[in-house]
């Protein structure tokens, strides 16, 4: 399953695998939703992340304008592959979701 | 598992695509053959494999793509003129279709075997296409190379042949996108590959997460694309998704110059992506002067792709439906309440438009079974060392599609043995006076409740002596039997009965033919042969338009039901003791003045009860002319399920299925093609009308 969440963590973790499309997409809603309805933020981590697609961006989108708004910290852990990187600026979203979220990318 | 199966169901998709276009593209390339400079046919080869490679990389067949796009570019040479047709490019793009249609069914994996053949065209084609296609070596830009291929000039721009435009393009993927399997991502990636792409994604309309339907796509796109092809070739990047997203594609002003682009006054410079106004306003001007493409879209988007399993499903309810109503008909008939019988008549009507709807679902143009043995004609022409053309008439001639999925192997049977035995060596063909280049034509046409489907040759024609002595040999009939034509040539279909060495090679004629026959058997058809000397041979298959549900008279013979065919029937007239004394005991009725012979079908069925007092002709039309079936009475007409017999009645010929009425009696459903043929075969009296009408007029003169 490429959508893993470990509530274990603190924050919880939300790590992303391979490639994340449409088949995975609700659950990922969900799990956002979990993260943000918590009030404590969460953690994502793209770094085994090889492919996102449309939806799985707008949902990153959307619940980065969220936390956002309610102040919550949603950050990313680790760095995010340069390939994903790069396809996902090539394809027209200028920043990526979470660039400017804080201080969080590439931390450890 | 739901994800799987949605994927699975998408790769389905493809291949359902790929398989009809490389069909189509097979046409393409053996109509080229007889035209080269055909400028409309290279367009559409190039097309097709565009569209292959295309739809492909969206689906992920990624080596398929990769090939596609090497053999696209080849045809793209030709396409603008620096590359000629020949026989040696349209055979080795046929190897190489080939090479992709195994790769369409391949799941995963291909073999080495499969690559270094795949390697082995390409290397063919490169040498055939020489320096001209550059692009013949260069593979499509693959996924994790999106990044770097954004900005590089394109092969045609580093050529410096074709001038570089820029396009300024507007694309709002509909909510339900991303649902049928597409990708919006993969598209943007395919236009980078055509050019110079910068992208602003406008996600202005991506509600609050609440509120967000995951599978629906709120992105929506601006895009500048500076690349040297036409404004049809970026439109095809989106051919699969046209009817589902708003589309325009404009030139912008000031040429290759990228200055004018909204996306370069600043949007992209990396803070935000653009707003979705700017694209929402593009697309209401789109709406406000819809483009040529709009009915384009509106034609797509009024049909749809469903799988063939769904559509029997639907039939075979609708048969338990048929079944029911009957039932229902009858216990309303046997109420008085009125208003019973209304509903029933009611229901009645619906599930006859229910039922005649839910069939012509089914029915598919036979185009694509003729089309595709194009490919094997010209294979076999070459192999053989023969000059053979092939003609189609009526491909436009639709046929339940279960039936249709069954005639390749006969019909290919056919063609195949007309080609190696009924076809002579050009030299001969000359020798004898003919046109040294052979015709086989295909062709379907509709007669009552039937398909015919012939395959004609003007070849040497059967060896009629030569498959009578054949038959004799092998203990299929008497050395003394009178035989007429139809029956000796029905021997060819005799399992193992011929090959090359057991017959003449003038006749020849067998190989794989039992297959032909049994296939037919199973649909319910039949086969008819009529072959002249030296002129050629005609085998025709005649076969049901449906397998599923037909329109039907119910009679009765004795205490049986039966039941016809309505298509085939052409009248019912009253026959009393007094028409059949009239005709001095022969079985014929005046018909309007028109002599047509009959069987009873008690007699043929042996039933000894006395006859009633009336009985009813019902005149068919068979393929031997006019004639009538007497049967006691009819009972009216009847939507009827086919059943099937099972095995142990196969030999069964006049009967060709059965159907349950509504008290749950079984009927049997004569076939009365091959109630005609039995009397014939069994009585040399027994003449259809139309043959006894030419006697009659003969013998006038």
């Amino acid at each position: 399953m490429p959508v893993i969440f470990d509530r274990a963590a603190t924050p919880a973790v939300l790590r992303l695998e391979g490639e994340v499309d449409i088949a995975d997409a609700r659950r990922l809603r969900e799990i956002l939703l979990e993260a943000l309805g918590e009030g404590e933020g969460a953690r994502i981590s793209l770094e085994t992340a090889t492919g996102l697609d449309v939806t799985a961006i707008q949902l990153l989108w959307a619940a980065e304008r969220e936390a956002r708004a309610s102040g919550i910290v949603l950050a990313l852990e680790g760095p995010v592959p340069p390939p994903l990187r790069a396809a996902v600026e090539a394809a027209g979203f200028g920043r990526f979701p979470f660039a400017d979220s804080g201080t969080e990318e590439g931390a450890a | 598992m739901t994800e799987q199966r949605g994927s699975d169901q998408f790769r389905q998709s493809f291949r359902e695509e790929a398989r009809e276009l490389l069909v189509e593209l097979e046409g393409v390339l053996l109509e080229l053959n007889e035209r080269r400079e055909d400028e409309g046919l290279v367009g559409r080869a190039f097309r097709a494999l565009h569209t292959i490679k295309g739809s492909g990389a969206m689906f992920g067949f990624d080596d398929l793509a990769a090939f596609t796009h090497k053999l696209e570019n080849a045809w793209d040479e030709v396409r603008k003129g620096r590359l000629r047709v020949t026989p040696e490019l349209v055979d080795l793009t046929l190897a190489a279709l080939d090479r992709i249609r195994t790769m369409v069914e391949e799941e995963a994996g291909e073999t080495a075997e499969d690559s270094t053949a795949g390697a082995e065209i390409l290397e063919r084609l490169r040498a055939l296409t020489g320096s001209t296609a550059q692009g013949v070596s260069e593979a499509p830009p693959a996924p994790a190379a999106l990044a770097t291929s954004v900005g590089e000039p394109d092969e045609a721009e580093k050529s410096g042949k074709e001038p570089a435009r820029c396009w300024r393009i507007g694309f709002a993927p509909g909510p339900d996108l991303m649902r049928s399997g597409a990708d919006p991502l993969l598209l943007l990636r395919e236009l980078a590959g055509m050019g110079t792409l910068t992208a602003c994604a406008g996600v202005d309309k991506i509600p609050p997460l609440p509120e967000l339907e995951p599978e629906r796509c709120y992105v929506s796109w601006e895009l500048e694309l500076k690349t040297a092809a036409s404004e049809d070739a970026i439109r095809d990047v989106f051919i699969f998704v046209e009817e589902q997203c708003e589309l325009t594609i404009e030139p912008m002003d000031g040429g290759a110059d990228h200055s004018a682009g909204l996306i370069s006054a600043g949007l992209i410079a990396g803070e935000t992506p653009c707003s979705g106004d700017v694209i929402a306003k593009a697309l209401e001007e789109k709406r406000k002067n819809p483009g040529r493409r709009t009915s384009d879209v509106a034609d797509a988007a009024s049909s749809l792709r469903v799988p063939a399993a769904r559509l029997d499903q639907l039939v075979d309810l609708v048969g338990e439906l048929v079944t029911v109503q009957a039932r229902l008909s009858q216990i309303a008939g046997r109420s008085e309440d009125a208003a019973v019988l209304a509903v029933s008549e009611e229901i009645e009507r619906l599930t006859s438009s229910l039922r005649e709807n839910s069939m012509t679902l089914r029915m598919v143009p036979i185009r694509a079974t003729f089309e595709k043995f194009r490919r094997l004609v010209h294979d076999l022409a070459r192999d053989l060392g023969k000059k053979v053309e092939l003609t189609i008439e009526g491909a436009e001639t639709e046929l339940d599609k279960t039936v249709i999925d069954q005639l390749g192997d006969p019909l290919m049977h056919l063609i195949r043995n007309s080609m190696d035995h009924g076809i002579e060596a050009p030299e001969r063909r000359a020798a004898a006076g003919k046109n040294p280049t052979a015709t086989i034509h295909l062709s379907a046409r509709h007669s009552g409740a039937s398909v015919l489907i012939a395959v004609e040759d003007d070849g040497g024609g059967i060896d009629r002596e030569a498959v009578r002595s054949r038959a004799i040999e092998r203990g299929l009939t008497k050395a003394d039997a009178e035989l007429s034509d139809q029956e000796i040539f029905s021997f060819i279909f005799e399992a193992g009965f011929s090959t090359a060495k057991q017959v003449t090679d003038v006749s020849g004629r067998g190989v794989g033919m039992d297959v032909v026959r049994q296939r037919v058997d199973s649909l319910r058809g039949s086969i008819e042969v009529n072959s002249r000397p030296g002129a050629g041979t005609t085998v025709t298959l005649r076969l049901p338009l449906t397998l599923a549900i037909i329109d039907g008279l119910l009679v009765t013979v004795d205490d049986g039901f039966f039941v016809l065919p309505l298509a085939s029937t052409l009248e019912c007239v009253e026959l009393t003791r007094a028409d059949v004394e009239r005709a001095n005991g022969k079985h014929v009725a005046n018909i309007r003045g028109e002599i047509v012979p009959y069987v009873r079908l008690r007699q043929y069925f042996a039933v000894g009860t006395p006859r009633p007092e009336r009985e009813q002709i019902m005149i068919v039309e068979s393929g031997e002319g006019r004639c009538g079936l007497v049967v006691d009475q009819v009972l009216g007409d009847c939507q009827t399920v086919i059943r099937n017999l099972g095995r142990l009645y196969r030999h069964v010929q006049v009967v060709s299925g059965a159907t349950i009425l509504g008290d749950g009696t079984v009927a049997l459903i004569l076939d009365p093609q091959r109630l005609v043929q039995e009397a014939v075969a069994g009585s040399h009296k027994f003449r259809p009308a139309s043959e006894g009408v030419h006697r009659a007029q003969r013998a006038r003169r």
